[in-house]
């Protein structure tokens, strides 16, 4: 069942949390919501969960209007799931009754997985691995396993809609990554429509089908992960997703020639609003630093920090004296206050 | 599927949320009516003569050099017993927190007493003590002839067992005040150069100071509240505090005594009103930055002392706490006062009265199902303000939670008057009173108690997260489901202590019901004064020893109930 949110603007007392976002999530797709805090993408996850209502617009799940700026239709009466990012276990019910929950509360589960109630939450505890830890309560669990007795709560009654706000941010890097890809697995068998909330591109390259980056409420871009990350097509997701420098020049027709250099950059790929603005986006891993010549951007290091893998530089240009990151992988060695040539 | 299942989002009206308005507009005219009707009405009475506004009662009294002894009395008793209290509280907290002495959560408790049985019982149990032909007073006369017990009828009386009862107030607040201060502020000072008794006085006591001060606020409120132990060792040697002077005034009925009374109580309420802005601009002076969590490891070693240090403390826990309430103990069980303490004197006949007199048997019969339905009608109507203050604040709650507090926060023989003057008259309508029946008790009760149980529910909502609910509504609960499955459960421990201290109240109350019992709805702190001021000594100790067992019971069944909750739900989730 597809979803659709339709303008929706979301005033708080004449802050707008939300201003005009419009997005169609397909069936069975894996939507991620990327964004820095306060962007809005909680509120619009709180809003397709039911909990709070739009100024105006309009989401529909399926054919119902579930939203608009004179109704809404409770949490209770929308067949949608639920991870949360405290994962908001009941504290006094066991595992199995944390997953038998939806079952026996949600009025659109089948009939099938109803009648089977037993089966179908021992079914689930097995798909997340939590087999034996039926009877423990959530304060005997740890944080992974608590994560994933969220997960089989969520998909106890194959929902239309799962919504996952950022599920992931309380565990620590290592089981981040492991649950990363259960999610992704279970994702993969379910086929169950997920919108899922984080500020960590990370999880929503590994993730998503579609990114949809937001920024002080509004959409920037909406693109597969290849497209998000390698052709970013406003300034602020070149920035957020893979931190790109924005190095200034001017534009001739596809080709850019850096200030203050003689180089010329294809720039083909490279989305409208940056030629507008006469800016290049760069990753700081595709700049490659030399000594001398002239066919680059000339910058000074004011920062050198060793990474193991690699050296991030800090430079300033010295043509516009912005501020440029980058990741050397080389095997010469830099000093403080070198001059530096950059090229692509 | 079809547009019925939408819910409105407050813009346009429904059948289903009129019923809701004039549900929450009939709520509010009966909060008002309860809660802050009676406190007009008595403002009414002190600035009214013949209809119009005028200043004439408050005057009178203010120049009458009787009433200002009375006030001169209360400040002095009650500036004293605060200071006293305080010396109490503040020693015990620094060792209970600081020191490594053994047995702390029994001592902790032990200092406790005085919290959970009522102050008339534990005046009671002290008049027992100080008795001139009593148990102590023929001890200390076998080992020194001719000793005289001091009287305990006095202004030293009074301030002394206000020192013993109130001080747990000080050092419950000071103890967690003591153990928030952070141990890297006392090792700070250690290593500028500070020996223990100066980092005391330099660091530890000024970060102290705001716990202390807020402490001795509610000694001070408490003590101009107290009615039991003035009543009972001020009326005989003719000492007056104000609390005492308002009841005389209201039961002696010559001239006009609910005016003087009125006119009383608003000086009580201002001296209430303005002790409680200057220690609270105090203790905000004070507050400095603490650590929210309370470190309980031991701060201080004290080697040999230790047992000297813990001897010291169990015998004076011993003599404040448990020696007068084992004197009441023996004393409800003796044939007569003076009749020696050997076997021969010793019966249960008191007992037997205490359970076959009509007056106190209803008195248990009373306080017990006003007990029960004070904290059944508490814990409803707390838990929906408490719930609605936590979960969608609003102006509106906020006045109405201001304006429930308020009964809590005046003393109680103000409320008994104010609730008098409104509910004497019948009620519009039905044109029937239910003033002199057990059912003025509840009302009292309720709007006394309320408060009480919204700021124990208050706790319990604040912690449970509210993803905790909003889990459940995308889990399909109904509104019902959500609050038997989800809520209620989660609320529970802190809710149920709640209710617990509500009918811990209301089973011992005394003062609002000395004002408003009646024959047939009598309870048992009226019974006990009552036996007490005629001199029916030995029944009025086997009724007080009849409700402390009430209350060790209800104390041990409220821990057990809290061990089992606390092994099956194991750690808090964090």
């Amino acid at each position: 069942m597809s979803t659709e949110i339709q303008n929706i603007v979301m005033d708080f007392n004449g802050f707008k949390a939300l201003n005009n976002i419009s997005l169609k999530i397909q069936d069975g797709e894996f939507i991620a919501i990327l964004g820095p805090s306060g962007c809005g993408k909680t509120t619009l996850l709180r809003l397709l969960a039911g909990f709070n209502h739009p100024t105006s617009g309009e989401i529909k799940i399926g054919d119902q209007v579930v939203a608009n700026r004179d109704y809404v239709l409770p949490p209770n009466e929308r067949f949608i799931s639920m991870v949360f990012q405290s994962y908001a276990l009941w504290p006094h019910m066991s595992v199995r009754k944390n997953v038998a929950f939806p079952i026996k509360n949600s009025r659109f589960v089948s009939p099938e997985i109803r009648s089977n109630c037993d089966r179908r939450v021992q079914e689930l505890i097995d798909m997340v691995g939590l087999t034996g830890m039926e009877k423990r309560l959530p304060a005997q669990l740890s944080g992974g396993q608590r994560q994933r007795v969220a997960l089989a709560r969520a998909l106890a009654v194959n929902p239309d809609l799962l919504l996952m706000d950022e599920p992931l941010s309380n565990l620590d890097t290592e089981l981040r990554v492991e649950m990363r890809q259960e999610i992704k697995a279970l994702h993969q068998k379910t086929r169950v429509t997920v919108v899922y909330v984080t500020h960590d591109q990370s999880e929503a390259l590994a993730l998503a089908d579609r990114i949809v980056v937001m920024n002080h409420g509004q959409i920037e871009q909406v693109g597969t992960p290849q497209e998000i990350y390698g052709h970013p097509e406003t300034a602020f997701v070149a920035k957020f997703v893979g931190r790109s420098n924005l190095i200034s020049g001017t534009w001739e027709g596809d080709a850019f020639l850096p200030a203050g250099s003689s180089a010329r950059w294809d720039g083909s790929q490279i989305a409208p609003v940056f030629r507008e603005n006469g800016q290049y986006p760069v990753k700081p891993e595709h700049l490659k630093v030399t000594h001398g010549g002239t066919d680059g951007v000339r910058a000074e290091i004011y920062e050198i920090e060793y990474q193991g893998v690699e050296v991030r530089m800090m430079l300033r240009s010295c043509a516009g004296q912005e501020t440029l990151e980058v990741r050397y992988r080389g095997t010469e060695s830099y000093q403080v206050g070198d001059e530096v040539v950059l090229t692509l | 599927m079809e547009k019925r299942a939408l819910r409105p989002a407050g813009r346009r009206l429904s059948a289903k949320t009129l019923a809701l308005y004039i549900l929450v507009v009939f709520g509010l005219l009966a909060v008002f009516g309860l809660f802050f009707l009676p406190l007009w009405k008595l403002v009414e009475v002190a600035f009214q003569e013949e209809g119009r506004l005028s200043f004439g009662i408050l005057q009178e009294q203010l120049t009458d050099p009787k009433t200002l002894k009375v006030i001169w009395d209360t400040l002095y008793i009650n500036i004293l017993s605060s200071f006293f209290a305080t010396v109490i509280g503040v020693v015990m907290a620094y060792f209970v927190a600081y020191a490594d002495i053994r047995g702390k959560k029994l001592i902790h408790y032990a200092l406790l007493l005085p919290l959970i049985i009522p102050g008339y019982i534990i005046t009671l149990a002290w008049m027992q003590f100080f008795a001139k032909s009593g148990f102590v007073a023929s001890l200390v006369q076998s080992l020194v002839p001719n000793a005289v017990m001091p009287d305990i009828y006095s202004y030293w009386g009074i301030i002394f067992v206000f020192s013993v009862t109130k001080y747990p107030l000080i050092y419950t607040l000071t103890l967690s005040t003591f153990r928030k201060i952070s141990t890297d502020m006392e090792l700070a000072a250690a290593i500028s150069g500070c020996n223990k008794i100066k980092t005391f006085f330099k660091v530890t006591l000024p970060m102290s100071l705001s716990g202390v001060a807020n402490g001795l606020l509610l000694v001070f409120i408490s003590c101009l509240d107290n009615f039991g132990t003035v009543a009972f060792l001020g009326i005989p040697a003719r000492i007056t505090v104000l609390s005492t002077d308002i009841y005389q005034s209201i039961i002696s009925f010559t001239g006009n005594g609910f005016g003087e009374a009125a006119a009383k109580s608003v000086i009580l309420g201002v001296i209430g009103v303005v002790s409680s802005l200057v220690l609270w601009r105090v203790a905000k002076m004070f507050q400095t930055m603490q650590t929210d969590l309370e470190d309980l490891s031991p701060r201080f070693f004290l080697g040999r002392r230790k047992i000297l240090v813990e001897g010291l403390m169990w015998l004076a826990i011993f003599i404040i706490n448990f020696v007068p309430l084992l004197t009441l103990i023996v004393t409800g069980f003796m044939k007569g006062i003076g009749g020696g303490y050997g076997l021969d004197n010793m019966t249960l006949d008191n007992f037997i009265f205490v359970f076959s007199n009509d007056k106190s048997f209803n008195a248990i019969k009373n306080s017990i199902f006003l007990g029960i339905s004070t904290a059944v009608i508490c814990v409803i109507l707390g838990t929906i303000v408490a719930y609605l203050m936590v979960r969608r604040p609003s102006i509106l709650i906020r006045v109405v939670e201001s304006v429930i507090s308020v009964p809590y926060s005046i003393p109680g023989i103000i409320l008994g008057l104010a609730l008098i003057l409104t509910w004497a008259s019948p009620l519009p309508i039905i044109n029937r009173t239910i003033y002199a029946t057990v059912f003025m008790l509840l009302v009292s009760y309720v709007v006394r108690f309320t408060s009480l149980q919204i700021r124990n529910s208050t706790t319990g909502v604040l912690q449970t997260d509210i993803s905790m609910e909003e889990a459940a509504e995308i889990c399909g609960a109904t509104t019902f489901r959500k609050w038997t499955s989800v809520i209620i459960p989660l609320i529970f421990p802190a809710t149920a202590s709640g209710m617990g201290l509500v009918f811990l109240n209301a089973l011992t109350e005394l003062t609002t019901s000395s004002l408003l019992w009646s024959a047939g709805s009598e309870t048992l702190g009226v019974v006990i004064y009552n036996y007490t001021s005629a001199g029916y000594t030995t029944s009025a100790c086997a009724l007080s020893t009849v409700v402390c067992v009430i209350i060790l019971v209800l104390v041990l069944l409220y821990q057990g109930v809290s061990a089992v909750l606390r092994r099956k739900l194991g750690r808090n989730e964090s």
